[in-house]
């Protein structure tokens, strides 16, 4: 065949082969180029791979990081644990408690030990994520004068604040005289008997407790919105219960008193009935921070919230060195559980005559106090039966006055006086209104006072157990029904040792051995 | 150098020690984001000391010579942009307090991630 016999035959067959139509010779180069192809792949997937571990060596190496997360899991979410820490404080390598200056070096002795020299000491718990109670046991010295104690507090805000559980009062070992059930003891018996779930139910009572009980607010039928204006001088710190729907306004007028030196900024703060904070405000220092009395220039300041749910609002006025001098709010209801009454000269203000007005749900009194000769004064008081008067001529000692039941006034001539109680007190009849179906109040250290003005007292609290002149005190703190805060899985704690922040007990220790810390998480197998 | 490991052995020790280096990040990354869920109940440095031994032994091993590069494939992307997100995602959430300032650490180490990683993978292919 001659050379262009051949070659047109050569593009022949390439035309054809292009369009498939080859028969046999083209479909076999296909196969053999799939089974090619996939042989080809097989050496790249094993390329330099020679060798190709078993699966069930592949198994056992995964094993591994899949039993150690089925560990955190089961640990984490399934069992329950507790975690045990036990701080040695008189051993002197490790300083636990804080700040320094508030703690003595570690003092050898059998036990080894450490004192509390101040009132506020604190230290830091670890929490584990999931935990929800918090045990501590003291080992410490009874070296309290008498009607003081010990107790400690959890933090359960972001903002300095403490929930506190006694650790040790001489005067609770008197509870044996009430009837209990549970933490509940009946100190008026002409209440029933009743168990913590069923105390909430229970109104109008008094009760005196170192937890945080839920409050129920009463619906208040004569509240208006009308603006209500208290220019009656008042000290320092003070929580007020206003009754408000929709915005709340307030202006407040402040004046420095500049008798110790510092800054003196006025927080204002407002909750409501679920301690939740709603809005606050500051009203900063007057230039001022140090001591130097004189009459400092008033300073206002403002606070609005709109659109708030009908109800009970606290509002929490800051302890500071200086005076309230007006409070204008847009409620007609607006109570306070203390007055610290100031219009007196000693604080460069007009002595003003002041009337205040209570209402009794039982006999009670009115607890009075004073720390300057200034305050002394007669005071009258009128209830619904019954009037008189009150020599309140004692500085630096509470005075009691017995009240009866039913709605009072108290007539004051001049300020320089706290005037407290279990119940609240207003500056007008129509600002007067009972925030909740009971009241509230802290445990007093004074047992007398106790009968006479509280109904139930509700407390976990122990007697704590004594071994060879120490005593070994216990509290547990609920996290979630506490509320308490951790910050970085650790949480604050706080020794409160009020007799040790007075002048008068200035060379009282408070000597600590060791703290025992337990920290239970629950698991879903519990 | 002499190797160690060799073979079966060798093969062992490498995907022992990936296995465990696996594990390590993550379990370090997890007590990162939820702090305590792993250090109270597992140390991670006893972890370490063993992910550095099997590192070790790894170097010492024999390891196979790659004649030719593995592909890229869209997978390959695609895994590289997820990591890419969740790395933005978890620095956001550990540096949200810093405000405006957090976005822009979390998208740069966000794009830092996915190009570091194709550029790595580029690497191989080439």
């Amino acid at each position: 065949m001659a050379k262009d016999d051949w070659e047109n035959q050569f593009k022949i067959w390439k035309k054809e082969e292009s369009k498939g139509k080859v028969a046999g010779a083209v479909k076999a180069p296909a196969k053999r180029t799939e089974k090619i192809e996939s042989e080809r792949k097989t050496v790249d997937k094993n390329k330099g791979n020679n060798i190709v571990e078993p699966l069930h060596l592949k198994m056992v190496l995964w094993a591994i990081p899949v039993c150690i997360f089925l560990y955190l899991i089961y640990s984490n979410i399934l069992v329950s644990q507790n975690f045990n820490y036990f701080y040695n404080i008189g051993n002197g390598k490790e300083q636990y408690l804080s700040p320094a200056a508030r703690v003595s070096m570690a003092i050898n002795d059998t036990p080894n030990y450490r004192n509390l020299t101040s009132g506020l000491v604190y230290f830091d718990v670890p929490v584990i994520p999931g935990a929800d109670k918090v045990n501590i046991q003291i080992r410490f010295k009874d070296n309290f004068p008498k009607d003081f104690g010990l107790s400690l507090g959890a933090k359960d805000q972001d903002v300095w604040h403490y929930n506190y559980h006694q650790l040790y009062n001489p005067t609770f070992r008197d509870f044996s005289g009430f009837d209990q059930t549970g933490d509940v003891y009946r100190v008026d018996n002409s209440k029933p008997m009743v168990n913590l779930q069923e105390l909430g139910a229970v109104q109008g009572v008094i009760i005196a407790t170192d937890k945080i009980l839920p409050r129920f607010m009463t619906y208040v039928e004569d509240y208006q919105k009308k603006e209500s204006v208290i220019s009656i001088t008042l000290r320092g710190g003070h929580t007020f219960y206003v009754y408000n729907a929709g915005d709340l306004e307030m202006e407040v007028e402040k004046q420095d008193l500049n008798w110790y030196n510092g800054t003196d900024e006025l927080d204002i703060a407002v909750y409501n009935i679920d301690n939740k904070l709603i809005t606050n405000i500051s009203i900063p220092d007057d230039g001022i921070d140090v001591a130097k009395k004189g009459i400092a220039k008033i300073q206002s300041g403002k606070l609005l919230e709109e659109g708030l749910p009908e109800g009970v609002y606290r509002i929490e006025f800051s302890d500071f060195d200086g005076l309230i001098r007006k409070i204008k709010i847009n409620t007609n209801k607006i109570v306070a559980d203390k007055f610290f009454l100031a219009d007196n000269s000693i604080y460069g203000v007009d002595n003003l005559t002041v009337k205040i007005y209570g209402n009794n749900t039982r006999e009670e009194q009115i607890k009075l106090l004073t720390y300057h000769s200034q305050g002394f004064q007669n005071i009258s008081w009128n209830s619904e039966v019954n009037q008189g008067d009150f020599n309140f001529d004692k500085e630096d000692e509470s005075l009691f006055m017995n009240m009866d039941t039913d709605k009072f006034d108290l007539t004051f001539t001049k300020g320089d006086v706290i005037v407290s109680g279990v119940g609240y007190f207003a500056f007008s009849r129509e600002n007067y209104f009972e925030p909740y179906t009971q009241r509230i109040v802290g445990m007093e250290s004074n047992l007398d006072w106790t009968k006479k003005n509280v109904d139930y007292i509700v407390t976990d609290y122990k007697k704590p157990e004594s071994k060879d002149g120490w005593n070994v005190a216990e509290t547990t703190f609920n996290i979630n029904e506490d509320n308490l805060y951790s910050h970085g899985n650790k949480l604050s704690m706080v020794f409160n040792v009020p007799h040790l922040g007075q002048e008068e007990f200035i060379n009282y220790t408070v000597p600590i051995d060791w703290i025992n810390i337990t920290v239970h998480k629950p698991g879903l197998l519990e | 150098m002499k190797s160690l490991f060799k073979g079966h052995n060798a093969v062992i020790v490498n995907y022992l020690f990936q296995t465990l280096l696996a594990t390590y990040l993550v379990l370090l990354l997890v007590e990162q984001i939820w702090s305590r869920v792993v250090s109270i109940y597992l140390n991670l440095n006893y972890l370490l000391i063993i992910v550095i031994i099997a590192g070790v032994l790894d170097v010492f091993s024999e390891h196979p010579v790659r004649t030719n590069s593995v592909r890229t494939t869209g997978k390959d992307y695609a895994f590289v942009i997820i990591l890419g997100v969740l790395g933005f995602g978890i620095i956001k959430y550990k540096t949200v307090a810093l405000g405006w300032l957090s976005w822009v650490i979390s998208v740069i180490a966000g794009i830092l991630i996915v190009l570091l990683s194709i550029l790595v993978l580029e690497e191989d292919h080439e």
